[in-house]
């Protein structure tokens, strides 16, 4: 059964998913997350994942990616020099090009960011699909236009007409684990605002959502100062997630419960 | 700015050579100028922190600027080793003249 979570700020969403998930008994379908400011986070919480995660890298740095590096996969905050103004975008994707070679050294089969601004179309070469979608909702404000999710299109490739980012690459993508578990991404104007869904395949909550939350909202961000349309909320859907210590998940039951416990705690002192 | 030389240096660069090819490439990431890094140098003590994706940026520039070489393994290439330009330059210097193996480790993502 779908299970959703409505929530304000980045950190307070992700307890919210991993209550209900442990809740649950660790598996669930259809998990849907709605984060209304997917820029702001509580610091207390990072820093809690922060240890959690440093203490397991410091036994095996191939156990858990750190929250950082997750966020940096889908969108590398570092790159986007806003004091360069109109020339930011073209910069960030530059060195999204130059990089891949490296980048490629640990992630043969590229990254979320690749994906999104270097698309391998077979026919048209590599496609930058966020810079067609600011595009389009640059226009569509321009025009006056409050609404946009008409140009909502299917999945299987980027389309011309579309505000959507599909993330697979049809018979390239075959594994069934592992990268890429974000499948597709889709832009929605609403009230002249701009929001994002995003549908994941499979999520490791503990090791991944909550980077996988930090650079889904870098990206809206991204579009939202780039198409000059206000930023609206992130949703992001699980077909299904995992807390990671059921069917011998990697963490264990009690550390699971001990990590939410904290972040719990957490996000009650700042409320 | 970048002052590329016209063809890539052949002999072993010094580990301040390095530290100096990091700040150049470390200020195109950015886009700024080496005398700003170098101010934030001062004011740091002498070193100047990095984010891991702009440490990736530099190497795959400074790469470029001794002639394609790779210089960074895949096990170079974790956060932790990715801190700061001087931890960044001592890394590429003890990684020359060797060319690094591929460790041909599969990353996922999810």
């Amino acid at each position: 059964m779908a299970l959703f979570v409505s929530e304000q700020n980045i950190s307070s969403a992700w307890v919210g998913g991993l209550t209900m998930l442990v809740e649950a008994g660790g598996e669930v379908v259809n998990l849907t997350v709605a984060i209304a400011d997917p820029v702001t986070e509580v610091d207390g919480v990072r820093a809690i994942l922060d240890e959690f995660v440093g203490v397991r890298r410091a036994r095996n740095r191939k156990s858990v990616e750190k929250v950082s590096t997750v966020a940096n996969t889908l969108f590398p905050q570092s790159w986007y020099r806003e004091s360069l103004g109109d020339a930011a975008a073209d910069h960030l994707y530059a060195l999204e090009g130059e990089t891949r070679h490296v980048s490629h050294r640990t992630a043969k089969r590229g990254t979320y960011f690749e994906r999104l601004v270097a698309w391998p179309d077979p026919e048209k070469g590599r496609v930058n699909q966020l810079q067609r979608a600011i595009d389009r909702l640059r226009l569509a404000r321009e025009r006056g236009e409050e609404r946009g999710n008409q140009y909502e299109v299917g999945v299987t490739g980027p389309m011309d007409d579309g505000f959507a980012a599909p993330i697979v690459i049809p018979g390239h993508d075959n594994l069934t684990r592992g990268f890429p578990c974000l499948s597709h991404i889709s832009f929605s104007l609403h009230h002249g605002t701009v929001h994002l869904t995003a549908l994941y395949r499979s999520h490791d909550y503990v090791s991944r959502a909550y980077g996988n939350y930090i650079g889904l909202g870098r990206v809206l961000a991204f579009v939202a100062n780039e198409s000059g349309c206000p930023m609206g909320e992130v949703t992001c859907i699980s077909s299904s997630a995992t807390s990671e210590y059921a069917r011998g998940g990697k963490f264990g039951k009690g550390n699971v419960e001990e990590l939410l416990a904290k972040c719990s705690a957490a996000v009650k002192a700042e409320q | 700015m970048v002052t590329i030389p016209a063809a890539p240096p052949t002999s072993a660069p010094t580990e301040r050579e390095l530290v100096r090819a990091v700040l150049d490439a470390l200020a195109e990431v950015r886009g700024c100028s080496v005398g700003e890094l170098e101010e934030e140098m001062r004011h740091g003590g002498g070193e100047l922190e990095m984010e891991s994706p702009e440490a990736v940026a530099v190497i795959s520039k400074v790469e470029g600027r001794y002639g394609g070489r790779r210089l960074a393994r895949v096990e170079d290439l974790e956060p932790e080793e990715l801190t700061s330009v001087g931890v960044l330059a001592g890394l590429l210097h003890r990684r020359w003249p060797a060319d690094a193996q591929d460790g041909g480790d599969d990353g996922e993502e999810g």
